[in-house]
């Protein structure tokens, strides 16, 4: 005897699955990627939100710092009292250097005054700011700090260390911002070749800094140190970026030029943020 | 399918809220990262496959679409990335249980493995447009076999966790 079949139980789904909402479920979805992309919500909402996700962020860090801290109580008296002596000896050092620094720069500006050259821009205010894990969000590379609105910092600003440029902050909480490493793709700056002839304008890769088309008829040797231009009036001229460590030819015309960033986000802790 | 009793639905519910925090914390520290590899395994994939296949959880739809949300706030890199995901992730286990009303434990391994796969894929597609995590040079195979084969083993231990609810 032939059993009869309802339609419902031919249809694909037979579950309480509804097909229906399924594709208007992937519908909504894919207008949110669409909506995210271009207005780029996702920034604001995680904002708006940051009085929750903060506290799982709090969380993560000091659990870190928990196991990190069982480290520096491991360290022994004379160790430490090792550790003073090589910074005050480095203190000393530095002083010397700064000293001779500012002899330069009150000459600098003379000589600037003198032949009738644009004045040089220098920061209007520095933030000294620690970096507080996580170092990646998913699977974004940000460097989370630990100054925010509250304390006066603001989209856009670059952030430096004693190594050279760190990166630039990309959003800011009350009292945490994110900074855009040198590596993350959403990264570029314009530079200037230690020689202070040649400029190009330098792109994150997450290895390496690239320069995608750089003339082939410009000499570049490995090891030669690009700076930041102060052209893009984002960053202040003179800061470290990176040096050379490959040079490829693209064609007859360009080579690709291939840096190690002068600084890793995981290699110190201590930052400094410039209104500049 | 088997009704479970009240005191395993509570040590679920209790291990699922678990595995979420479970996941936000190693999602934020990336472990590879202490040896230098740019590897970022997907710990909510993991967690949504186990749900959705296991009903770990009593699932629908709409809560696989808010989870979705929940994740992409927490770590996404564009709003609908692991909604997307999810959501095809769902859909796919539908579609599979017509065919494996009850599948054997090989089976449900595979098709365990196939969600992990199909999910990876979707993610690291979406990723790329927004956040490369690898060098241009890089081999993107490579990338998605080693991240594949590190969310199917934190998948499994997430499997292991679920077994023992019914064991104690």
């Amino acid at each position: 005897m032939a059993i009869k079949v309802s339609k419902k139980e031919l249809s694909l789904f037979t579950t309480n699955f509804s097909l229906s909402y399924f594709i208007l479920f992937i519908l909504i979805a894919l207008l949110m990627m669409f909506m995210d992309s271009r207005y780029d919500y996702l920034k604001q909402i995680r904002k708006d939100f940051s009085f929750i996700t903060s506290p799982l962020i709090t969380l993560t860090n000091d659990s870190i710092n928990f196991f990190a801290n069982f480290q520096s109580l491991s360290k022994s008296k004379a160790l430490l009292e090792e550790e003073i002596n090589q910074l005050n000896i480095q203190v000393d050092s530095l002083s010397i250097e700064n000293q001779m620094k500012n002899y330069l720069v009150t000459e600098n500006d003379n000589l600037r005054k003198k032949m009738h050259l644009s004045k040089k821009y220098s920061p209007k205010n520095t933030y000294p700011a620690e970096i507080i894990r996580p170092t990646i969000r998913g699977r974004a590379q940000i460097i989370t700090v630990n100054k925010g609105e509250k304390d006066g910092i603001r989209q856009g600003m670059p952030v430096v260390n004693r190594l050279g440029l760190v990166g630039q902050i990309y959003s800011t909480y009350d009292q945490t911002s994110e900074v855009v490493p040198l590596l993350s793709k959403k990264f570029a700056v314009n530079a200037l070749q230690n020689n202070g002839q040649n400029h190009a304008i330098i792109y994150g890769d997450t290895e390496f800094l690239v320069i995608p088309f750089f003339p082939a008829s410009i000499d570049v040797s490995l090891g030669d140190v690009f700076m930041t231009s102060g052209l893009d009036k984002v960053y202040p001229r003179g800061i470290n970026i990176g040096k050379v460590v490959d040079v490829s030819p693209e064609d007859k015309q360009f080579n690709k030029i291939l840096l190690k960033p002068a600084t890793f986000s995981s290699q110190f802790s201590l930052i400094t943020i410039l209104d500049y | 399918m088997l009704k479970k009793s009240h005191d395993v639905k509570l040590r679920q519910k209790k291990l699922f809220a678990g595995l979420f925090l479970v996941s936000i914390f190693f999602s934020f520290i990336n472990l590879f990262s202490f040896l230098d590899i740019n590897i970022y395994p997907e710990y909510f994939l993991a967690l949504m496959v186990l749900t959705i296949s296991s009903n770990l959880i009593s699932i629908s739809i709409t809560k696989v679409f808010l989870m979705g949300v929940i994740v992409d706030i927490l770590i996404g890199s564009i709003l609908g990335q692991y909604t997307m995901a999810f959501l095809l992730l769902y859909g796919l286990q539908v579609f599979s249980l017509k065919y494996f009303l009850m599948p054997t434990r090989p089976q449900a391994i595979l098709l365990k493995f196939l969600s992990i796969c199909l999910g990876i894929i979707l993610v690291t597609i979406i990723s790329q447009n927004f956040n490369p995590t690898f060098h241009s040079n890089g081999n993107l195979l490579n990338y998605l076999i080693i991240e594949i084969a590190i969310t199917f083993f934190i998948l499994i231990i997430f499997q292991i966790l679920y077994e023992r609810t019914y064991d104690s």
